[in-house]
């Protein structure tokens, strides 16, 4: 019997302008899930309610085992979460920070946070007034590792950071991977960082989820053909997401490729020249376009 | 409210987390205090009235600044988030807010309210005055529970600062009227303090007031369910 | 401590099978030697910064081409097979065949083309002795 690392069952939250309804989300313990969608898809405010800081207006949602928000006391102990409208303060320094959170919390290691501290080339004496954004993105994100939580909820990680900067956190969180009893939700407009480390992709579009897969087979059900048709082909086929025609040659994108694809094609009349796998940000437009 | 009780040691990081955000802040004003205070000592009339005056806009601004910081800006500069991922509910949140506002203004004012007593007391300035301090104090205490209420409850700075300028306003009149009650004015001048039905009344009117508005306060804030 | 493993992000090769790749050819040329245990699946991943599901299915994949063994429990190891190589080439010239038929198709050969090409080569390959 496997833990939960989080459940959200039958989630539904009401907005002026935006709405969810019944959202089923959950993760394994030990695993990995990206959280894609387009601004306002829906992506912060599933966190929210997760993390308890915003109270959803039907269904249930569990976090480690702890019933949220009743039990988000015991279950933000070993929850870390960080977003990048995080703000810490102004007037204070990073060791201010640092000190406050181990007084709160007894997992911190800080000697850990000392070596982030160098990886993440930040100061702990810098008042968090002088610092940059994305300076400002890795504290907290320091503050959150640190403390090793069983589970990390992160909202944009990686937004805004320079190459390097990226880089420094993907290597943290890739750390986390080794540890089977820790798990991760982390949402990107990294699609690139999402097709690399997670296990799960959840893909939202204003409020419903358009997929829940494990990363491997979603990528590997969508597929782009080139191909060269003849006047007697059909205007639709089957299982096509997309088709794109410019005299004589067509582009196919299809969420449902199979071995035997290509061979549907040539049916409908679809001449196949190239087959290519697309990637996850190729697969985000293509199926944000097709809901629309 | 009983887990409110129970994440006693979280609550305790939270004022502490405030007292050493305001720290410096407290300091400034408690030095201005002392300044303001040794001008009152100088016992003459017109360095009593300055320094009266000079200590309620003290009070008043210590009260202010505190309540738009704390609690208006902790909003707007979105540490909110950071706090809220603690393990603390948002109810846990809002009572420590209201604890660490209101000790950290009612341990200054005591301390300048007390600090005024004694000058007043040791100095050949007329003990009669002493219940008009305690009185306009009190009325300063009153008006700050107010707009502590309004920002702990709106989180708006526009509710609060109107709320501000209201009570400040009728703080004059508060002063004049009280100044104008035969049945205190004529003991102002004496050379002691006396108290009568009146000013006692007056009194227990502005601590019952203050009370009952930090009891309503902490009773509603149990209602809000999220900020952000 | 990436094990010597290169993935590339740019490349349109799905990351599992760069790592499937990588690993039999570290066997093919006898880097990685037979019965060495490999890095445990998610000691790998967090190396070369790969979710634990894509070095999982590598590994599946490593193993049904009986480049590696999986014992339960214990991990997984090089395979101990001696004709290991010997199949891994084969393998490899198959893939090679195949995408070669592939670009000829695309040229719009004919199967009587590709074969008359092949017999060249073939040929050509007589020749020098």
């Amino acid at each position: 019997m496997q833990n939960y690392a989080f459940e959200m069952r039958d989630v539904s939250i009401r907005y002026p302008h935006f709405s969810m309804e019944n959202l089923n989300l959950s993760l394994l313990q030990g695993q990995v899930m990206g959280l894609v969608g387009v601004n306002g898809a829906g992506k912060s405010t599933t966190i929210r309610i997760l993390m308890g800081l915003v109270k959803a207006n039907a269904g249930e949602v569990k976090a480690l085992g702890y019933d949220l928000p009743s039990q988000q006391v015991q279950a933000k102990y070993d929850i870390g979460f960080a977003s990048d409208d995080m703000r810490l303060y102004k007037s204070q320094t990073l060791q201010w920070h640092m000190d406050f959170v181990q007084s709160i919390y007894p997992k911190f290691d800080s000697a850990y946070a000392k070596d982030l501290l160098k990886r993440f080339d930040l100061i702990a004496d810098q008042k968090i007034k002088g610092i940059s954004h994305g300076q400002r993105v890795k504290a907290c994100l320091l503050l959150v590792l640190a403390r090793r939580p069983k589970l990390l909820v992160l909202d944009e990680p990686t937004t805004g950071l320079d190459p390097v900067a990226r880089e420094e956190v993907i290597s943290e969180l890739a750390d986390i991977l080794r540890d089977d009893e820790r798990s991760v939700l982390f949402s990107s407009h990294n699609t690139h960082d999402i097709e690399k480390l997670s296990d799960q992709i959840a893909f939202l579009d204003k409020g419903k989820l358009l997929a829940l897969q494990d990363k491997e087979s979603y990528l590997e059900s969508w597929g782009r053909f080139r191909c060269q048709v003849k006047d007697t082909a059909s205007q639709s086929v089957v299982g096509a997401v997309s088709i794109i025609r410019h005299g004589q040659i067509a582009e196919v994108v299809t969420d449902q490729w199979s071995e035997g694809y290509a061979k549907q094609l040539q049916e409908a009349g679809f001449s196949v020249l190239e087959q290519h796998r697309m990637s996850l940000e190729e697969i985000f437009v293509a199926n944000v376009k097709r809901s629309r | 409210m009983t887990t409110t009780i129970h994440n006693s040691q979280m609550i305790k990081h939270l004022v502490m987390k405030d007292w050493a955000l305001m720290k410096k802040s407290i300091a400034a004003y408690m030095l201005a205090g002392i300044v303001t205070l040794g001008i009152m000592g100088m016992a003459t009339a017109i360095t009593f009235n300055i320094a009266a005056i000079l200590m309620i806009t003290l009070l008043i601004v210590i009260g202010a600044r505190s309540a738009i910081e704390s609690i208006v800006n902790e909003k707007k500069e979105q540490t909110l988030p950071f706090i809220l991922s603690l393990p603390v509910t948002p109810q846990d949140y809002a009572f420590a807010k209201l604890l660490s506002n209101l000790v950290l203004y009612f341990v200054p004012w005591l301390i300048l309210v007390l600090g005024m007593l004694v000058i007043i007391v040791s100095t050949p300035i007329y003990n009669g005055v002493i219940p008009l301090v305690i009185l306009v104090s009190a009325y300063i205490l009153a008006a700050y529970c107010c707009y502590l209420a309004t920002a702990l409850l709106t989180y708006s700075e526009g509710f609060t600062i109107s709320v501000m300028i209201v009570t400040n306003l009728l703080l004059n009149g508060f002063i004049i009227l009280i100044m104008r009650l035969p049945e205190l004015n004529q003991t102002f001048e004496a050379a002691t303090a006396s108290w009568n039905a009146t000013s006692l009344l007056i009194l227990a009117a502005l601590i019952t007031f203050s009370a009952a508005i930090l009891l309503l306060t902490g009773i509603l804030q149990k209602r809000l369910t999220s900020f952000l | 401590m990436t094990f010597g493993l290169f993935l590339s992000s740019t490349d349109k090769k799905p990351m599992y099978l760069q790592i499937v790749e990588q690993i039999t050819s570290k066997v093919m040329v006898g880097d990685w030697l037979a019965d060495m245990p490999l890095p445990s699946i998610r000691e790998l991943a967090a190396s070369t910064q790969v979710s634990v599901i894509t070095v999982k299915r590598a590994y599946l994949e490593l193993e049904r081409a009986g480049v590696i063994v999986t014992q339960p429990g214990k991990g997984s190891y090089v395979s101990t097979n001696s004709e290991l190589n010997q199949e891994l080439r084969k393998q490899e010239f198959e893939q090679h065949l195949a995408e070669s038929i592939n670009l000829a198709k695309q040229l719009q050969l004919s199967d009587d083309d590709i074969i008359t090409c092949v017999k060249q080569h073939l040929g050509e390959h007589k020749s020098p002795k």
